[in-house]
């Protein structure tokens, strides 16, 4: 037998590293937990599914399209997205899901000893890609909720490569304004890559949100971050982009291995795009439901935190893990916040009112 | 842990290499700063265990010593894969030789384990690891004088190196011994421990750093570490402090790899909702009593579910903790009868000095299980260790089988470790009554 000493090859960076383990396939967990229905509300999807025209698509697909390679760089979605938005096609990148383009700025602009930004408690992903890919983390704690626009600037050196910031943050759901933003990007004066994940932008509805990608022009050094996985209900079709100064996509495009955005996601989000009526349903049942569950709350006494986004932060009296497993006994799947390093709270997805009901009966049993 | 290898040694197991590989072991610990009573007592325990594996554990196989340690513990490891799959030789009681010869009455193994402070066996697949561990000797310190009241708000932060050591004294001054471990007495240990990453702290303090309270951990295993605290520094203590230290320690905690948090000995501090019960065990006090505790637990990822092989004889037991504790799994039960003809029942022991705790794990089951238990229960009883704790590890199915002899000699199943194995851990204690034997 050959003689191999894995470790000896494995950086230290990744031996560090703690795998990322997903949650099993439901039928598994009900059978675990016993129940014998599960309502997901752990990972923001849409509960209205996607729009009734990439509904179509994926109903229609042809069979042997299967074997045949997606557009390499999502040809057609590009142009049409590029539309919609008044932007370059090429100032476009697709990725399989928002995720893999936090990967494609890392490799393309941080090497061993430089640094990103971010915040203590924002969505992990940032932090985990760095950590194994060998990038120093700085995380800024979060101030009353929100980004702190000077713990982060007193952060950045010349070894920063890239700032993040969830706008609006998740799981928080607060926002920095346009005024907020614009300061933060002209105090940056372009010493970094600043990128703007907007994977909640479609669900606000304030009008001080400022959306990234009108300040691109003026601003080189920013990326936006979308997504099809919150508001278009394509989760499980993995699709997500980048948009940016073209120069600067065309230089993370180099780090990016094409094919990666199957045929099928391609075209669900290019009928995704043209439904007129996909987003005011779902924006209607967030903040329907959502003024329900805070209703509901606020009569049990829970301190909530609640901005914009289809999600809820809720602080229980008991540990937050321990929450998890009891509302898994009861056929609630939430997300709890210890690994978002908000002990103690768990974070609940806006579902449909029959799931919503049956959440805060779950969690009043749970708390008994 | 930051421990620095000092020197690894790959060498046949032979009787002509034990100077050696003793003059290693002591000169290694010496390497680390350690006085020549420490250091010669690693050497004369690794001599043991060498001897050993020369004679009778694994002659003439290679071994490999690795000798590491921090300015305050020095580790020889010492692994190896026996010529045959026999584990027998590594039971703490066996004998190469029947005779009753008042010399060869104590083992080589039990030898190694009573000079040093921690000694380990464990297995993976048909490798054995043996780990002696001496912990260098510091000299007690006098309590630090009260700490100030804080004035103004607080906030809790990770402990700064100097804070350590004061941390600890104010904790060992105002705490009873069996809620924190014992090198709190001495602050240059402490120091020398949070140098290496082997104990953590968040402290609460004010503007000023004037301690409101402080909260520990050491690691417990590899995927959970202990806790111990919260300790409180004013009487009355300032509001909200305990709280604002479990929710510190849980967030620098998560993202790390960490399963769980186990506090076995908290204070009344801990907020009561804020970890939930396990159950109980006893732990040793230093004047050779007992003290029931309630093990507290908090995990910190979202349970992903798992499965549990378990004995029968153990299956209510196993059912009922998982229901009440809401953990999802699935109950394989394994009725785990012993290979007939096979006297080969092993088990591994760790003995802790420190704690004054020994604890056994399965190695391998045969059909003299039941007498091999009761040999080593006596021969730990003989050592000071009347409660000695079993664990099984519940993710392993070859586990299983040994739950009806650990129920014979005496041991009772106490509580449930989440995730503390390849799976949760089913952890037995001896019960009193079979203890004073």
């Amino acid at each position: 037998m050959t003689s191999f000493v894995l470790d000896a090859i494995v950086p230290e960076f990744v031996r560090q590293f703690k795998a990322y383990v997903p949650s099993r396939p439901d039928p598994e967990l009900m059978a675990l937990y016993g129940v014998s229905r599960l309502h997901r509300l752990n990972n923001n999807e849409n509960p209205l599914g996607p729009p009734a025209a990439a509904q179509e698509v994926l109903r229609r697909f042809p069979p042997p399209l299967g074997a045949v390679y997606p557009s390499g760089d999502s040809f057609y979605l590009r142009r049409r997205l590029g539309e919609r938005l008044g932007v370059d096609p090429d100032q476009i990148l697709f990725g399989n899901g928002a995720n893999e383009t936090i990967g494609l700025v890392l490799k393309a602009f941080c090497r061993e000893g430089d640094n990103i930004v971010t915040a203590d408690r924002t969505f992990a992903v940032y932090e985990w890609t760095a950590r194994f890919s060998g990038v120093e983390v700085r995380l800024v704690p979060l101030r009353d909720g929100r980004f702190d626009v000077e713990g982060m600037l007193a952060r950045i050196d010349e070894r920063t490569k890239v700032v993040f910031v969830c706008n609006p943050n998740n799981p928080t759901g607060t926002y920095w304004d346009r005024a907020t933003l614009l300061d933060f990007l002209a105090r940056v004066d372009g010493r970094t890559i600043v990128v703007l994940d907007e994977a909640y932008a479609e669900f606000v509805e304030s009008p001080d949100y400022p959306e990234g990608i009108s300040l691109l022009p003026e601003h080189p050094n920013l990326v936006v971050f979308r997504t099809f996985s919150k508001m278009w209900g394509l989760a499980g079709l993995r699709i997500g982009y980048l948009i940016g100064e073209r120069n600067l996509v065309d230089t993370v495009r180099r780090t990016c291995i094409v094919y990666s955005v199957n045929i099928v996601a391609q075209e669900a989000a290019l009928a995704a795009l043209d439904d007129p009526e996909h987003v005011p349903a779902t924006r209607a049942l967030v903040r329907g439901e959502k003024a329900y569950l805070l209703s509901e709350l606020g009569a049990m006494s829970l301190p909530t935190a609640s901005g914009e986004g289809n999600f809820v932060m809720v602080e229980l009296p008991i540990s937050d893990t321990l929450a998890y497993r009891k509302l898994m006994r009861e056929g609630v799947m939430i997300r709890a916040m210890t690994d978002f390093r908000f002990p103690g709270w768990i974070r609940v997805s806006i579902g449909c009112h029959d799931a919503m009901e049956d959440f805060v009966a779950a969690l009043r049993r749970t708390l008994e | 842990m930051a421990d620095r290898t000092i020197a690894e040694l790959h060498l046949a197991a032979l009787p002509s290499l034990v100077p050696l590989v003793s003059a290693a072991a002591l000169e290694g610990a010496r390497a680390l700063g350690f006085k020549e009573e420490d250091a010669g007592a690693l050497g004369v325990a690794t001599e043991e265990v060498f001897s050993h594996l020369a004679l009778s554990g694994a002659p003439g196989r290679e071994v490999v010593i690795r000798i590491l340690g921090s300015r305050w513990r020095a580790e020889v490891e010492i692994r190896f894969t026996p010529e045959h799959v026999d584990f027998r030789p590594f039971n703490l009681t066996f004998r190469t030789t029947p005779d009753d010869d008042p010399l060869l009455s104590r083992t080589a193994l039990a030898i190694a384990s009573q000079v040093v402070d921690r000694f380990r066996i464990s297995r993976r697949a048909e490798q054995i690891l043996l780990s002696l561990t001496k912990e260098r000797s510091f000299p007690k310190a006098a309590p630090p004088p009260p700490e100030p009241r804080p004035e103004g708000p607080v906030s809790a932060r990770a402990a700064q190196p100097h804070e350590f050591p004061l941390a600890a004294g104010l904790a060992a001054a105002r705490y009873p011994a069996e809620q924190w471990p014992r090198a709190f007495e001495s602050p240059e240990k402490v120091a020398g421990m949070a140098a290496a990453g082997d104990l953590g702290a968040v402290v609460a303090a004010d503007a000023v750093g004037r301690l409101a309270g402080a909260l520990f951990w050491l690691p417990a295993g590899a995927r959970m570490a202990g806790l111990f605290g919260p300790f409180l520094f004013q009487d009355p203590p300032v509001e909200g402090v305990a709280s604002l230290l479990l929710d510190a320690v849980v967030g620098s905690l998560a993202r790390t790899g960490l399963e769980g948090l186990i506090a076995r000995s908290p204070t009344s501090a801990l907020p009561s909702r804020a970890m939930e019960p396990l159950g109980t065990f006893e732990v040793p006090l230093a004047d050779g009593t007992a003290r029931t505790v309630e093990a507290r637990y908090r995990q910190l990822d979202e349970d992903p579910g798992g499965v549990a092989h378990v004995h029968p004889s153990v299956e209510a037991f196993v059912r009922d903790s998982f229901r009440r504790l809401s953990f999802g799994r699935v109950v394989r039960v394994v009725p785990g009868s012993p290979p007939s003809g096979d006297g080969g029942t092993a088990f591994a022991t760790e003995v802790d000095r420190v704690a004054g705790q020994a604890r056994l794990t399965p190695l391998w089951l045969g059909s003299d299980a039941r007498e091999m238990l009761r040999g080593l229960v006596d021969a730990l009883a003989a050592d000071s260790f009347r409660r000695p704790l079993a664990e099984l590890d519940l993710g392993e199915p070859s586990h299983a089988g040994f739950a009806p002899a650990l129920l014979e000699a005496g041991f009772v199943p106490r509580l449930i470790l989440p995730w503390a194995g390849n799976g949760d851990v089913l952890l037995f204690q001896l019960a009193a009554e079979t203890g004073r034997r």
